[in-house]
């Protein structure tokens, strides 16, 4: 349905070329659950809202293709954007604090959306705003879609801003780490709320995030970037039984478990991420990597190196044997698994 | 207020040198109204005797100007139909030009019309009121005759002639605000832009026209139009001197400015105090605006 | 990763200047660049740095800092201009004296009392006034006055406004609400008005005495000291905001757990913080203080005569507006290009200190 290849966004600042995305390339099908995992600046956010050409701006070029649909999305006319955002991609933002505008009721903001791309009255717009607010857990939501946002807790607004990603039943929903700003219990709350909506409809999701935690819960296929690029890529339940790539393993090793035996400490990932500004030659993640050798400072291709698993990409020059030694090593000194 | 009525009083009764009667009674003053003034005034008594003999003869508007011998309430009457025209116009063609120019600039932010415009707006902020009333005075009403020279006509008598009348003095007014105003609203909503809820209306696929009215601009507003009623309310209270002086307009500014040329006291103590009030009337009022326009506030108070 | 929020603490300043990339365009994805520490460095030194690279490359505002610059030189220039070329004084009467223009003499203000025009030659250059004083001398002397009241007032807003600001901002409290109070009364003033108001009481008094300062009434200091106060609060305000927000900050707090002094903590960790917003408000407050005293000498109660300014210039010329011009005319081009030069001048040091902010001198 979306099939994105070798997109590169970079953005031109005072202090020169900042290469944010560099060579992403990944597909969603109808009903998945994608889940794109990585650090801030490893260009997650900016993959997703080019893909809604939310990033563009004179500073910015891009390059590669997205097609959704019958749709080029990169070189798409503004207009032609307009039509796909609300009926066929929609996007639910990180800070729901900041992402309702704060002087307009709820109910105008989803009514608005509505009558942008759909001839309706207003007064039938309204009654599918109360309809939504509903299906999205919303109470009293005849009353409650004449309030404002700052009138609702966190929880509500993230739901009133998922009910505003529904209002045009999308085929695909870009949640931009739509739990990173909630209370843990209200975070699960918003999960289940995005599974049913799978479970409801065929809407495809991405869902942009840093927790292992909620990839572990909800996605069908993850994503890891790292420093721009794509660094693995698989089903999930193969990443997190056996990552690939160093980068993978430290992001696991940083999780706490709850289940399995009780770990010795947390691990965390020495040194800083990486400059886009001016990225380490070769692989990204190479300073910071405990196994690099110099076949590092050449970018390794992204390649499916397991006989067992076709659709389990990796980016790194490790041989499937050695990556089997080190990280077993690895887990070993950090007890993460 | 108090406290303003007591800096008031101060400035005119304490800060300078030399016998407050010798000053109320202006420089051509004979002994006995000298004699006069310190028994009406109370110079002979304390000074907060005097701070509220004062103030009372404010409130009951029985203040007399010692030049001419009138009733300073009933001067500064006669004088408001002018300055209200004056002010009320040049409000509304600021509020509204500084509102299209600024959103026009900050629509074409970094490009030749915001850049033309931020300069024309420096320009008018760097002119002061009674500048562009001169210059505008001598090419529209002196080089060419398009606008009547000076005076004011009130409405009831001649609308026409009122609105020929006030054209000039509304235009010189206006144009520090709608510099000022312009510049305040570009970069408000240049602010807005940034937000993360225009981001999210840009994501709903709203056209663009609509995210500039209804999520920038909008926000935007707010605050523009609060300082509105502040610069209204000093335009009202006083702030009108330098234009109403310029074109003769015989409003309360040009009275207190007749009032300074020949030092007579009276007159500028009660205007002034009469224009700070408004200004901390129309503050609060705005506050109470505010709590309409901006929801968010309804919760914190 | 877009949207990154700066860090909070002391190094704000810095990612503030860095998250906002190119010039003056419109950007909607900002990008956090040069995380590492190493790399930051390596960019440039500090802040300020970045700061005059930005302001070097905006020609226009260097443009008009120039032009304000070249007036200023102009008007301290003005005694020379006077001794060696006009030969006159800028308060020399010359009601009936007579010039050679063009090979005929003329009279310098004519039998109707029409003074000439500019002649463009070394002698009544722009033209004379009503009393047949030379219009170019004054203008460069008033120039002078002006500029050198507008430097002293903006000298004591600045001062005044910050020293209020830093107390009542770092003590809060009793302080601040009596500070704060008293900055909300002169603030309730329309600015013209309670200058107008000061000034003519001064006038009428014939000067001010405070303690053992006897200041005359035709002292250049008496507008500067009105004008001043009358713009404390606009500087007061602003600084006291922000040094509430400062005193909270995570490097004041190590301070105070270093075990410094408060007024240590004000001086060496508070002052330096807020050197960019006084940078930025100080050629606005100069600019709007030598606008108010045209307007007090304009309405008379500012500069008295006969020392001339390009307020009591405008004034004393509009009676003759329909005949000579050049009487308003030249102190009003002269007014409104000093003040253009620096206003557009201080938009380009806003820029380049920070793309985003909006900082305004109201009313």
């Amino acid at each position: 349905m979306l099939q994105v290849e070798d997109l590169r966004v970079s953005f031109r600042t005072e202090e020169g070329e900042v290469k944010a995305v560099d060579g992403v390339s990944f597909s969603v099908e109808p009903g998945e659950i994608l889940a794109v995992v990585g650090e801030s600046g490893s260009g997650k956010s900016v993959t997703a809202m080019t893909l809604m050409g939310l990033t563009r701006s004179p500073n910015a070029t891009f390059g590669g293709t997205a097609h959704f649909g019958g749709t080029e999305l990169i070189g798409a006319s503004e207009e032609q954007l307009r039509r796909i955002r609300g009926p066929e991609i929609a996007m639910i933002f990180q800070n729901p604090m900041t992402a309702l505008n704060p002087v307009q009721r709820i109910g105008d903001q989803i009514v608005e959306q509505i009558r942008a791309h759909e001839r309706v009255s207003r007064a039938a717009a309204t009654e599918r705003a109360v309809q939504l607010l509903a299906r999205v857990g919303i109470p009293r939501p005849r009353e409650l879609v004449r309030s404002y946002a700052h009138e609702l807790s966190g929880g509500m607004r993230q739901r009133v801003m998922i009910g505003l990603a529904l209002s045009c039943s999308p085929r695909l929903i870009i949640a931009d780490e739509p739990t990173t700003a909630l209370d843990v219990t209200i975070q699960a709350q918003i999960l289940a709320e995005l599974e049913s909506l799978r479970a409801d409809s065929d809407v495809s999701i991405i869902l942009i995030t840093h927790d292992l935690g909620v990839v572990s819960q909800v996605a069908d296929r993850v994503l890891v970037m790292y420093g721009g690029r794509v660094v693995e890529q698989s089903d999930v339940d193969d990443l997190l039984d056996d990552p690939q790539h160093p980068y993978t393993w430290a992001l696991l090793a940083s999780v706490p478990r709850v289940d399995g035996e009780k770990p010795r400490r947390l691990a965390s990932i020495a040194g800083s991420p990486p400059s886009l500004l001016r990225p380490p030659p070769g692989c990204h993640f190479s300073p910071r990597c405990p196994h690099r050798y110099d076949d590092c400072s050449n970018v390794p291709p992204l390649a499916a190196k397991l006989v067992a698993a076709p659709r389990h990409f990796d980016r790194c020059w490790l041989t499937a044997e050695d990556k089997l030694r080190l990280r077993s090593v690895d887990f070993e000194r950090i007890g993460a698994k | 207020m108090f406290a303003i009525s007591v800096f008031t009083f101060f400035i005119f009764q304490v800060i300078p040198n030399g016998d407050p009667a010798l000053r109320l009674a202006g420089q051509s003053a004979t002994p006995q109204t000298i004699a006069a003034i310190i028994k009406t005034w109370g110079f002979d008594k304390p000074v907060y005797v005097q701070y509220l003999d004062t103030m009372e003869k404010i409130f009951t508007g029985t203040v007399v100007s010692y030049s001419q011998q009138v009733n300073v309430l009933s001067q500064i009457q006669r004088g408001l139909p002018a300055t209200i025209s004056l002010a009320l116009g040049a409000g509304v063609i600021w509020l509204f030009w500084g509102i299209v120019l600024g959103a026009s600039s900050a629509v074409r932010a970094g490009r030749f019309t915001d850049r033309l415009l931020g300069v024309v707006a420096l320009v008018g902020v760097s002119t002061p009121t009674f500048v562009v009333g001169a210059v505008s005075l001598y090419f529209f009403a002196y080089r060419v005759h398009i606008f009547p020279l000076s005076g004011y006509v009130p409405f009831f008598q001649d609308p026409w002639e009122w609105f020929m009348h006030l054209v000039l003095p509304w235009f010189s007014l206006s144009v520090v605000y709608i510099g000022f105003y312009s510049r305040v609203l570009r970069s408000n909503m240049l602010d807005a832009l940034h937000e993360d809820f225009v981001r999210t209306a840009r994501a709903k696929g709203l056209t663009q026209r609509r995210i500039w009215l209804n999520h920038v601009l909008r926000t935007s507003l707010i605050p523009v139009i609060s300082l509105w009623g502040l610069d209204f309310a000093a335009v009202i209270g006083g702030g009108a001197i330098l234009v109403e002086v310029v074109f003769n307009l015989d409003g309360v500014g040009e009275y207190a400015a007749e009032s300074i040329m020949t030092l007579d006291i009276p007159p500028i103590l009660v205007i002034v105090m009469y224009g700070a009030f408004l200004v901390v009337l129309v503050a609060a009022l705005v506050d109470i605006l505010y709590v309409v326009l901006d929801p968010r506030v309804r919760l914190n108070g | 990763m877009t949207s990154a929020h700066p860090p909070e603490g002391a190094g704000s300043q810095t990612s503030l200047l860095l998250r906002e990339g190119g010039s003056n365009t419109e950007k909607t994805a900002t990008v956090v660049v040069g995380a590492r520490a190493e790399q930051g460095a390596s960019t440039g030194n500090g802040p300020y740095r970045l700061v005059l690279r930005r302001l070097r490359h905006n020609h226009v505002a260097l443009g008009f800092g120039g032009l304000f610059l070249f007036i200023l030189t102009l008007c301290l220039l003005a005694p020379v201009y006077a001794r060696y070329v006009a030969h006159v004084g800028p308060n020399t009467n010359d009601v009936t004296g007579t010039v050679r223009v063009g090979g005929h003499t003329e009279n310098v203000v004519s039998l109707t009392g029409i003074p000439i025009g500019p002649t463009w030659h070394a002698r009544f250059f722009l033209g004379a006034d009503q009393n047949g004083r030379d219009v170019a001398v004054r203008l460069l002397y008033g120039g002078r006055t002006s500029l050198e009241i507008g430097f002293m007032a903006a000298a004591i807003t600045i001062v005044g406004g910050v020293a209020i600001g830093l107390v009542a901002g770092f003590y809060r409290g009793v302080t601040d609400s009596v500070l704060s109070r008293a900055l909300d009364v002169i603030w309730a003033y329309p600015a013209v008005l309670l200058g107008v108001a000061i000034g003519t009481s001064v006038a009428v008094g014939g000067g001010i005495t405070i303690g053992p300062l006897d200041i005359k009434g035709n002292s250049l200091a008496i507008p500067a000291l009105i004008i001043g106060l009358v713009y404390i609060p606009y500087m007061a305000k602003p600084i006291r905001g922000q040094v509430l927000a400062l005193r909270e900050k995570e490097f004041v707090d190590a301070a105070r757990c270093l075990g410094c002094s408060s007024w240590r903590i004000v001086l060496s960790e508070i002052l330096p913080n807020l050197s960019s917003t006084v940078i930025v408000f100080a050629p606005l407050i100069i600019a709007g203080a030598i606008l108010l005293e045209a307007s007090l000498s304009f309405l008379g109660a500012g500069v008295q005569p006969p020392n001339a300014s390009w307020g009591t210039m405008i004034q004393e010329g509009l009676p003759l507006l329909p005949s000579s011009p050049q009487l308003v005319l030249a102190p009003a081009v002269a007014l409104v290009l000093a003040v253009l030069g620096i206003n557009v001048f201080a938009e380009g040091v806003r820029d380049a200190l920070d793309p985003r902010a909006r900082i305004s001198l109201g009313r």
